[in-house]
């Protein structure tokens, strides 16, 4: 008696797709909803992950955006050492849905930045990239003028790119409480002191989170009605959590509620896809060989992994773009400003250096 | 006036200097010049290893003698281009970046010159006092080459140069009211080793014996003055 399983690929099932294979063969698991051409302006932000995308994307001759290019003299090491060419803007990393959709407010105006700045040592530190400049800027008027550039970099982007790839990375969050906005770190690990009166922690739920991630994908389209959204989610466990629970409980919770938003999202958006960079690297089939020792940062061949599934699975749905992209590369000036490609800028793993 | 010995160590530029010195006896000169060069491309890998310079395609005269041997040594190789280091600062200040970055961008286009780089690596290895001549005074990509512009290019290939090394103008012989090069100077230049460049390779950077000679002079006034 026939049956809708008795059709179905080799792929809708375990054994033929997943337990017969190496874990190296186990491919073709994205079926890309549209196709991202080596001309088309793509935009990449969000946890330390996403900075691979970018930067396979750049090697690849596709058309990453950088909107905020390093200034012309500065090395390939100190536009690193700057966080220059990591994501398309100079955000530093966009951990949360609620903080890609609080940049956005501030990019497009629909909110007024707030005037925090943290001080020490004479130097001025940007609560909302506390990264972003190692020993921090000279006044806060410095400051307010480079992230005015960051933001206008960060517009720029939603109104040039065609595709927008974010990946999700956090769920717990610190907020400041009277003010009412976050911060992507807890206010004094990398930069600032902490005020246990202003400054609040969150846990957000998959209901807050799905809802910040709408609405910031609803401002951008009413800037770029043409863009398009991919959505990751970071394989990476979360360094530490603020939660009271254990940090492998809270990571896999944090994990599954991003995973099932990113899947909620693309069921409710035609223009919003999602790739699974994050059951290629850690699928129990995966068996955590694309982990480094401590369990915890992606080894390069595992985002190599990643990287060349994302290729082929473009190329599987709409042809190969290779050649045309690799003719792309080959006429680019000098690509990579990033400098090595195993080395992440991701502020989280500074909460290892405060750990007590 | 002392009689110094001096090191000219450059790119393929040195080969009018070298021909125009090779010209007369060298007890004839007011003071006495070695050559050391290799080719632009491959500037970067000039190092001092055991007390003499070590990848280079040509020396004179033979046996090359140690660094420690000479007065001064003369640096002629492409020093970072003004242009570059005005775009640096136009391209600083229109990206709004920091007062840090923006001292990083200008402290990594002069750090990253191979010139300044053996700049850096005589300073290291000997007392002896640098000079530097550079031909990128007149690269102004996009924009006319006037006496203004060149004057203040040769401003800022002092500031660049300094306090590490003392640069050497070039001489205003070898060019016309416009700043262009007079063809008398750069007619049928010559490549490292003083060798004919071939046709295709003439260009406005390289010259011939005469204008070498120019250069000569302008180098033993430097030398002069120590």
């Amino acid at each position: 008696m026939s049956h809708p399983y008795a059709s179905l690929p080799e792929s809708a099932f375990w054994r033929t797709a997943v337990a017969d294979l190496s874990l190296f063969d186990i491919a073709a698991l994205w079926t890309p909803r549209f196709d991202i051409r080596p001309e088309d302006p793509v935009a990449t932000f969000g946890s330390c992950f996403a900075q691979h995308i970018g930067r396979a994307l750049r090697a690849r001759g596709f058309s990453w955006l950088d909107a905020q290019p390093a200034p012309h003299g500065l090395s390939p090491e100190s536009a690193r050492r700057f966080n220059y060419g990591v994501f398309s803007a100079r955000t530093g990393n966009i951990y949360t849905a609620s903080l890609l959709l609080q940049w956005t407010r501030w990019a497009l105006g629909e909110r007024p930045v707030p005037d925090e700045v943290w001080e020490a040592e004479g130097r001025v530190f940007d609560p909302f990239r506390p990264a972003i400049e190692p020993g921090g800027f000279a006044s806060a008027e410095e400051l307010r003028v480079n992230r005015a550039a960051a933001l206008a970099a960060f517009r720029a982007c939603i109104a040039r790119a065609r595709v927008f790839v974010f990946t999700l990375g956090l769920t717990e969050s610190w907020t400041n409480g009277p003010g009412g906005y976050e911060y992507p770190m807890c206010p004094g690990t990398v930069a600032g002191r902490f005020d246990p009166a202003a400054h609040v922690f969150r846990a957000q739920g998959f209901a807050e989170i799905a809802a910040a991630l709408a609405a910031a994908l609803d401002l951008m389209r009413g800037v770029n009605p043409g863009l398009r959204f991919l959505l990751t989610v970071s394989p990476v466990p979360l360094t530490a959590t603020a939660s009271g629970q254990h940090v492998m409980v809270a990571t896999m919770e944090s994990k599954s509620i991003l995973r099932a938003v990113a899947a909620e999202t693309r069921r409710a958006r035609d223009d919003t896809d999602y790739f699974p960079s994050y059951e290629l690297i850690a699928s129990p089939a995966m068996r955590g060989v694309f982990f480094e020792p401590n369990q915890r940062e992606v080894s390069p061949r595992g985002v190599a992994h990643v990287m060349d599934g994302f290729f082929a699975d473009l190329a599987r749905r709409f042809g190969d773009h290779q050649a045309r992209a690799a003719l792309r590369a080959r006429k680019a000036p000098p690509p990579d400003r990033a400098g090595r490609p195993d080395e992440l800028v991701c502020e989280e793993e500074l909460l290892e250096a405060f750990r007590t | 006036m002392p009689r110094r010995t001096a090191c000219l160590v450059g790119t393929s530029f040195i080969g009018a200097v070298y021909r125009a010195y090779a010209a007369e006896p060298p007890e004839s000169h007011p003071h006495a010049l070695d050559f050391v060069g290799t080719g632009t491309r491959v500037f970067a890998d000039i190092r001092i290893v055991d007390g003499r310079f070590t990848a280079t395609r040509f020396h004179a005269p033979e046996p090359m003698r140690p660094v420690s041997a000479f007065d001064a040594f003369i640096v002629y190789a492409d020093l970072p281009s003004p242009y570059g280091i005005v775009r640096t600062r136009k391209d600083c200040a229109e990206g709004r970046v920091s007062s840090q970055v923006a001292a990083a961008a200008l402290a990594d286009s002069v750090g990253g010159s191979a010139a300044m780089q053996l700049v850096r690596t005589l300073k290291e290895a000997t007392a002896a006092p640098v000079f530097v001549v550079s031909s990128n005074i007149r690269r102004v990509p996009g924009a006319e080459m006037t006496e203004a512009v060149y004057l203040k290019n040769e401003r800022i290939l002092e500031q660049l140069v300094a306090p590490a090394a003392r640069y050497i103008p070039f001489p205003a012989a070898l060019f016309d009211a416009r700043r262009r090069p007079r063809e008398a100077c750069y007619r049928d230049s010559v490549k490292l080793r003083g060798e004919p460049a071939g046709a295709a390779d003439h260009d406005c950077f390289h010259m011939n014996a005469a204008g070498g000679a120019l250069i000569l002079a302008a180098l033993f006034d430097a030398l002069g003055r120590l």
